[in-house]
């Protein structure tokens, strides 16, 4: 009887997981909100255990931090959470990226460059649908690397990043700059590429990791 | 609050022992509803015990099966240290980037200390080891550093002291410690990549081929 195991059905906590995720995305609950557990019982009619399980694993998914004594928050970077964050996004994505290099199926790379070419066809949409498939080419990448702990390493760490940035996005700005370089990734991948996968990154992450060597041991690339 | 969190405290102790010495084994299953009928308590106390001891890495939760002793396949242990391999090094990077006198002699202390260590028991060890790799990663200055590899390796320490015969000497993982240290003091010129193969390859030879530095020849030792 495994469902009762946690004194809820999953069907329920899966519901008000995505419920909650989406209402933080469509900025219905803004950053540095506070997640009332319950008030959030009452107001979707579910009992405060499932909301607490929901939280946690929204926290476990990095869209709500929980801060000792004072409740859990939906999240709200600063600058030096991002360059921390990224600080470690590199090491360990540019990993990904070499595992990709060495072993990637044409299959795999024709998904990324499809997951490219959605991100280009896609007009002033609203950010938060960019942000989406800009998140949705990285996931595959890392899944492709092949090394789950990995993949989940990279999706934790990252998951407050892209959702800081869809919820600070300016609703209508094309993303163009950030699209481009996504073929240079995919470039580095296909080997036609012999910089460091680090330097790419660093790059490709750009204003979002603005000072590497404050909290990373990367200089700046040379040649950009 | 405080009778909820020492009944807590009480059960994380409970638990860890009956783990430590084998009541329990790896893989087995640990039942939140059984354990509230032995101690006649609620189920709320243990569940949030069995969270602390799954970021502990003691227990590992498998959605919608519960939780379970911690256990690890072969190509798990390699594909944790692939991942642990690029971390770390960069927390040995800035460590030895960040160290402040301070550091430096808790660093040769622990150290000190793990060499001290004669045929003790494992766990022993291992918490001594496990001490002197967390000061390490709290070093690099970095937070999110130091959680992404608390949360990898909590499970690869604790499946390492609960497979270990406790009178099985540990000497060489031992001695590999003082590398690191000597890295951090800017007395090695290796890179801390190769550095860190090393002192893995000490406890668990084959890394196989999931991490790009024991998959590509080129990518090896020189970087």
């Amino acid at each position: 009887m495994p469902s009762q195991e946690t004194g809820t059905s999953p069907r329920s906590k899966i519901d008000i997981v995505g419920v909650l995720k989406e209402a933080i995305l469509s900025n219905q609950i803004k950053p540095g909100e506070r997640l009332n557990e319950s008030e959030l019982a009452r107001r979707y009619e579910i009992p405060r255990a499932s909301i607490r399980e929901a939280l946690q694993q929204l926290e476990e998914q990095g869209l709500v931090l929980s801060n000792p004594r004072k409740g859990m928050f939906v999240v709200n970077l600063d600058e030096v959470d991002k360059q921390k964050m990224n600080s470690v996004r590199v090491v360990l994505e540019a990993e990904a990226l070499r595992l990709c290099r060495l072993s990637l199926s044409s299959k795999g790379q024709k998904q990324l460059a499809l997951s490219i070419e959605k991100m280009e066809s896609q007009g002033e949409g609203p950010a938060y649908q960019q942000w989406r498939l800009d998140l949705e080419f990285h996931q595959t990448l890392w899944k492709l690397c092949g090394n789950e702990y990995l993949e989940k390493a990279l999706n934790r760490l990252t998951t407050p990043l892209f959702s800081h940035a869809v919820l600070t996005t300016p609703e209508k700005k094309k993303l163009h700059t950030v699209i481009v370089s996504h073929r240079t990734l995919l470039e580095y991948i296909q080997g036609k590429s012999d910089r460091p996968a680090e330097d790419l990154l660093i790059e490709h992450y750009s204003t979002g990791f603005a000072h590497p060597g404050r909290f990373s041991s990367f200089d700046p690339p040379e040649n950009t | 609050m405080v009778r909820f969190n020492t009944l807590k405290g009480n059960l994380v102790k409970v638990v860890t022992e009956a783990i430590l010495s084998n009541k329990y084994r790896p893989g087995d299953r640990v039942n939140e509803s059984e354990l509230a009928r032995q101690f006649q308590i609620s189920r709320a106390p243990i569940r949030e015990a069995l969270q602390q001891l799954e970021q502990q890495g003691l227990l590992m939760k498998h959605p919608r099966r519960g939780m379970f002793v911690v256990t690890l396949t072969h190509e798990e242990i390699q594909k944790i240290n692939s991942v642990r391999l690029v971390l770390e090094a960069e927390a040995l990077r800035l460590c030895r980037r960040n160290l402040t006198p301070r550091g430096e002699k808790k660093l040769t202390d622990l150290v000190q200390e793990l060499e001290s260590q004669g045929e003790g028991p494992a766990d022993k060890q291992y918490r001594l080891d496990l001490e002197f790799h967390r000061a390490l990663w709290g070093m690099s200055g970095n937070e999110y550093l130091e959680k992404a590899l608390n949360s990898l390796m909590a499970p690869l320490f604790a499946h390492a002291v609960l497979t270990t015969p406790n009178e099985k000497k540990t000497h060489t993982i031992i001695i590999s410690h003082r590398w690191m240290l000597d890295f951090v003091l800017g007395k090695i010129e290796k890179s801390a990549e190769a550095l860190l193969l090393e002192h893995i390859r000490v406890a668990w030879p084959d890394l196989g081929t999931h991490s790009s530095f024991t998959r590509d020849p080129q990518a090896k030792p020189s970087l």
